[in-house]
């Protein structure tokens, strides 16, 4: 039981970062954190060993974020691209970086949600399939074409975006890559 | 063209992805080789999940507030009231109070400064001198199970007239919960005072005669268990704090509680 509770501890980032973009405001993404560790342990028993943790947590911060929206009876609207309303994904690092992440993050918030989650679960997280396939409560061949279509679009839109400097994913690697 | 649609775009991505096995990734790698054009795609896919990577990446280099890291800590399965026995002189005679109101009596007898830990909404902790309060509790609380017909008790089939009741009393609605699946039925519920407030009791029973009850209050002072064989797991949220309370010899108490925190995380849920 501690080893999962240490573990759990460790995939805190994650989740807050996962929050973030649910939530966008850092105190309410850290407000559905909390209510997903409380039920994260309230439920741990149906955490199966050998399975991925992250992916299992994920799936309980998901629904805390769908039960909170229709207890609140809110629409969100992912389209708002006003700053209030925007995920919070800032941009760390130099400023070269900073202007070629700030490209990507650009494109990325001009996808759908829906694209913009399923890249969040395998591109960002690093997720399999199957595990985004829980997540999202879609099946597999969902997660694979929704995918596909993601990358085609963020694709899009960075080509849409792209300034003279030429594209920010491929700067960025040569950045990172020497 | 031909050649290019030897593998379909969804093996390119699950190459992409490293979902392919060794055998089929090698040859998956052989065709990108040959075929540049569809290599330069699969790279610049690379090269976008390494940029999306970055995004947001500084929130796992920031500290996890400690209310977090509290929530593990803190959680129901490590939250066990100690249980001790009450001083002699305050110690009621069990046979004034019938069946299970000697457990609910029992559980106002929390032992206040027990390492009983609360987790969720903050800390609370016993403010001194809580225990004379605590006494006074034990008091009133057996004077209002004392008296056979105190109105304050609804059955099972008046569990809707109780759940408005509560409503009112607590400003919020909280429903007893479905505890078929460990054997307990619901029996009836009531709600007794405390220094800090009202509390309400879920009460329930199983056809072994184990007994159990879901307590819960509004106030920051929980109320205090104190027997010889009861024990508790403790949570607050949302303003409300439940205890689950039945005998030490019950083994369901855990999944049972677990059960019941996680109904309630559902119905009661963040503000």
């Amino acid at each position: 039981m501690d080893d999962v509770l240490q573990n759990i501890e460790q995939e805190i980032p994650r989740l807050r970062r996962y929050a973030r973009y649910l939530r966008r405001e850092p105190d309410h993404a850290d407000d559905l954190v909390q209510e997903c560790l409380s039920r994260a342990i309230a439920k741990i028993d149906t955490w199966q060993p050998g399975t991925n943790l992250r992916a299992w947590l994920f799936v309980i911060l998901r629904n805390c974020h769908i039960n909170e929206i229709r207890r609140e009876q809110r629409v969100v609207s992912l389209e708002d691209e006003s700053p209030a309303n925007e995920p919070v994904l800032s941009v760390p690092g130099s400023q070269e970086t900073r202007v070629a992440l700030a490209e990507v993050r650009r494109a990325f918030l001009s996808l759908s949600e829906e694209h913009r989650e399923v890249l969040l679960l395998v591109a960002i997280e690093g997720l399999q399939y199957e595990e985004a396939s829980a997540i999202l409560e879609v099946p597999l061949g969902t997660v694979r074409s929704r995918l596909s279509r993601a990358r085609q679009a963020l694709r899009q839109a960075l080509d849409a975006g792209l300034g003279i400097a030429g594209d920010p994913a491929k700067r960025l690697a040569e950045k990172r890559h020497g | 063209m031909v050649e290019r649609n030897a593998f379909t775009d969804q093996q390119i991505q699950d190459y992409t992805d490293g979902r392919l096995n060794e055998r089929d990734r090698g040859a998956v790698a052989a065709y990108l080789l040959a075929h540049p054009r569809v290599a330069a795609d699969v790279e610049a896919v690379r090269r976008q999940s390494e940029a999306l990577q970055a995004l947001g990446h500084e929130i796992l280099d920031e500290p996890v507030p400690e209310h977090l890291r509290r929530i593990l800590r803190e959680h129901p399965a490590h939250v066990r009231a100690e249980i001790r026995p009450l001083p002699p002189a305050t110690r009621q005679p069990a046979r004034h109070i019938p069946g299970f109101l000697a457990t609910a009596a029992a559980l106002l007898l929390f032992c206040a400064g027990g390492a009983v830990g609360w987790f969720a909404h903050g800390v609370v902790r016993p403010a001194p001198g809580a225990k004379d309060v605590v006494l006074a509790d034990i008091n009133r609380a057996y004077a209002f199970y004392g008296a056979r017909d105190y109105p304050v008790s609804f059955p099972a089939d008046r569990a809707e007239e109780f759940v408005r009741w509560i409503g009112h009393s607590f400003a919020r609605e909280v429903r007893p919960p479905n505890l078929d699946q460990f054997g307990y039925r619901y029996r009836g519920g009531r709600v007794i005072p405390s220094a800090g407030g009202n509390v309400g009791i879920f009460q329930f029973e199983r056809r072994d005669n184990a007994e159990l009850a879901v307590f819960f209050w509004t106030t920051g002072t929980p109320p205090r268990l104190d027997s010889d064989n009861l024990t508790a797991r403790l949570w607050s949220t949302d303003g409300i704090s439940f205890a689950v309370v039945s005998d030490h010899a019950n083994r369901d108490l855990d999944t049972a509680a677990s059960s019941i925190f996680a109904f309630y995380g559902e119905a009661l849920g963040p503000d």
